[in-house]
């Protein structure tokens, strides 16, 4: 899953690319609302951690954008006020959740996640032929037994599941499975459909390619 | 209240009352005086002396009991002659002392106890020369009888007076006094922190002053908390960002796999630490800079402070890659201040410069002091500069320049302020020519003094 972070303080934002890295997600982090609203428009993200207290253009400001732009993407706004006034004025103008700082990085990713499961339609466990894939834990099973894919598979599934029943473009898979520093080819996306196909088709994944366009799993 | 209003009132009574009475006794004597004057007359017009030269009073029953016929009173008289022989009258009233006394004499005497008042008049009877005297007598009954009634018809209204003026003044004093009253009570039912302006409604004019001035000092105190709330509230929205980091790498080390590499996270975590201790520092310096009103009587050497700060930011400026140039006589440069507090100023000054000179190892910054009569710290920095809509603000607490990537609280030039502030000494910020700023602190009533 791709996350757009736009914080300004250097520290908070090293810190939270190094943890959520770790988690498995692919990361943008923009210091200022204006770059991170050029960002957002041109490329796709599962979800956006956006700081309120920005410099320039402020969170707020950022959100209210990007709605008006018609971008849908799940937005978690971190806030650094205890005030009432400045979560509901977040909300209002589009966030879908909040935590405030300094919060607890296991409660920011089961928000993460609870944002992302809106993509399953909130459902923990999804069932794909003998497989079922668990949102949560990101893990895919066939009965008690862990089905075995490189992360990079398990990206590629996972945007796929996220968007099932759903054609998923080549230029969309891609964006979201580059960040500025990993940009992926559209000839190596072939080869990680390829070996999805082969690893999963035995078990019931309904996976087509759709020449030219995209992917899409059918439920 | 009451009690000052009454004392002097009852004292003007007391003295109303004395006076009264002096008054009354005054009266009563002398009508009465008067009165037995013209008894001692009547009867001296009925002496005469006989055929045969003898001093003889001629009254007849009728007049007798006209004179001894006085009311209340029991009358005596008496005729002397001029040996103090009694020719005529009653024996029971004394006879006449001082016979040297001219006219008509009065005097207080008494009969068996009861006190009378004798009056005493010369006659001459034709042919002899001789004087004869007629004393005429009477208890005092009617006499104190009238000077009581005198007496009280002067001071019963007067006590009626001061009764009805005590009554009236404490009413109005207390009509007065309700609206401070009510004030008091007013007070009294706020919210321990309420401080929104008094609305007494319908209060009168005396009161104005006191409620402006009431509503004045609540204005200042609101102003007061609501900075002081700001300050805390800005410090601990500070204090939250390192802290949001140093959280983040704990939570993400504790769930790192045994072996992982955590030394990265230690090297962040270390650098968030510093932060909030940098943060805290500059807390408690600006609380005891702001705290302290005591007037600066210490004297402290400028360059000494000067090549301080710069021992102290080498290394900084060499982790920036800023170049410093030091211009410091060698001489102690002496300005009003506490040494302490010269070298936080200095030092936050000369750190400014090197955070926000020029970046990719072009920076640089010059610090140099002047002597003289007002010795001087100049700092300058290459970079950006400063905008003009800015340079107020820079001095505001928490206050960061936008779009600044450098890393700091906002603190550093809110403590220069209050330290030159208590120091006397005047900030002034101009552009640099070929970009970038300039400090110059210009420190006052001061003496150099080389040695």
């Amino acid at each position: 899953m791709k996350v757009l972070l736009v914080e300004d303080d250097e520290m908070v934002a090293e810190s939270l690319v190094l943890a959520l890295a770790s988690s498995g997600y692919l990361i943008d982090c923009f210091s200022d609302g204006s770059n991170a609203e050029v960002a957002v428009s041109n490329d796709f993200y599962n979800l956006i951690i956006l700081d309120l207290g920005l410099p320039g253009m402020n969170g707020l400001e950022f959100l209210k954008r990007i709605r008006q732009k018609k971008i849908s993407t799940p937005v978690l706004i971190l806030t650094a006020k205890d005030t009432y006034d400045e979560r509901i004025e977040g909300l209002d103008s589009g966030a879908n959740d909040y935590v405030t700082k300094p919060f607890h990085l296991g409660e920011l990713e089961a928000r993460m996640r609870a944002l992302l499961r809106i993509g399953y339609n909130n459902a923990t466990t999804v069932k794909l032929g003998e497989l079922s894939f668990d949102t949560s834990k990101r893990l895919l099973r066939r009965g008690d037994d862990l089905i075995d894919l490189s992360p990079r598979e398990y990206a590629v599934l996972e945007i796929l599941i996220h968007n099932i029943g759903s054609m998923v473009t080549k230029e969309k898979m891609a964006s979201l499975l580059s960040n500025w520093e990993a940009p992926v080819s559209h000839n190596a996306l072939d080869i990680i459909i390829h070996r999805l196909r082969k690893k999963l088709e035995p078990f019931g994944l309904n996976l087509q390619t759709i020449r030219g366009l995209g992917f899409i799993v059918e439920p | 209240m009451l009690l000052w209003l009454l004392i002097p009132l009852i004292s003007l009574c007391g003295l109303s009352t004395f006076v009264a009475y002096k008054l009354a006794k005054t009266f009563a004597n002398q009508s009465h005086d008067e009165l037995l004057l013209n008894s001692a007359d009547s009867i001296a017009g009925r002496i005469r002396r006989n055929k045969i030269g003898v001093v003889v009073a001629d009254l007849p029953t009728a007049a007798q009991a006209i004179l001894r016929r006085s009311g209340r009173d029991s009358s005596y008289y008496q005729i002397v002659d001029s040996k103090g022989h009694r020719l005529a009258g009653d024996s029971i009233l004394p006879l006449p002392r001082n016979m040297s006394l001219e006219g008509a004499q009065f005097r207080y005497a008494s009969i068996e106890g009861v006190p009378i008042r004798i009056c005493r008049i010369p006659l001459h009877i034709a042919p002899s020369r001789d004087e004869i005297w007629v004393q005429y007598a009477q208890t005092l009954n009617s006499r104190k009888r009238l000077q009581n009634e005198i007496f009280l018809s002067i001071v019963a209204p007067q006590l009626l007076l001061v009764i009805l003026a005590s009554f009236s003044a404490w009413l109005g004093i207390c009509k007065g006094l309700a609206p401070l009253r009510r004030l008091g009570q007013l007070l009294n039912s706020r919210e321990k922190l309420d401080l929104s302006p008094i609305e007494l409604g319908d209060d009168p004019e005396e009161l104005a002053p006191l409620k402006q001035a009431l509503n004045d000092l609540f204005l200042r105190a609101r102003h007061q908390i609501e900075l002081q709330r700001q300050f805390v509230g800005n410090a601990a929205h500070q204090l939250r960002t390192p802290v949001t980091a140093m959280k983040t790498y704990i939570d993400y080390a504790e769930r790192a796999k045994d072996g992982a590499d955590l030394t990265e996270v230690i090297g962040q975590m270390s650098e968030a630490t510093e932060r909030v201790v940098r943060l805290i520092n500059q807390l408690l310096l600006l609380a005891r800079t702001e705290g302290n009103t005591d007037k600066v009587t210490g004297v402290a050497d400028l360059a000494q402070a000067a090549t301080n700060a710069g021992n102290q930011l080498v290394h900084e400026a060499l982790r920036r890659r800023v170049e410093m140039d030091f211009e410091v006589p060698e001489i102690p440069v002496m300005v009003t201040a506490e040494q302490g507090d010269l070298e936080d100023l200095v030092a936050n000054i000369v750190d400014n410069a090197i955070k926000y000179s020029a970046k990719d190892g072009l920076g640089k910054i010059w610090v140099s002091v002047e002597t003289g009569i007002q010795p001087k710290l100049r700092v300058e920095n290459n970079g950006e500069g400063i905008k003009d809509s800015e340079k107020q603000k820079i001095f505001e607490r928490f206050y960061r320049l936008p779009g600044t990537q450098v890393s700091g609280c906002g603190l550093g030039l809110s403590i220069v302020v209050e330290i030159a502030d208590r120091c006397g000494a005047t900030i002034t910020l101009s552009d640099r020519i070929g970009g970038g700023t300039i400090f110059l602190v210009a420190f006052s009533n001061v003496s150099s003094c080389p040695h």
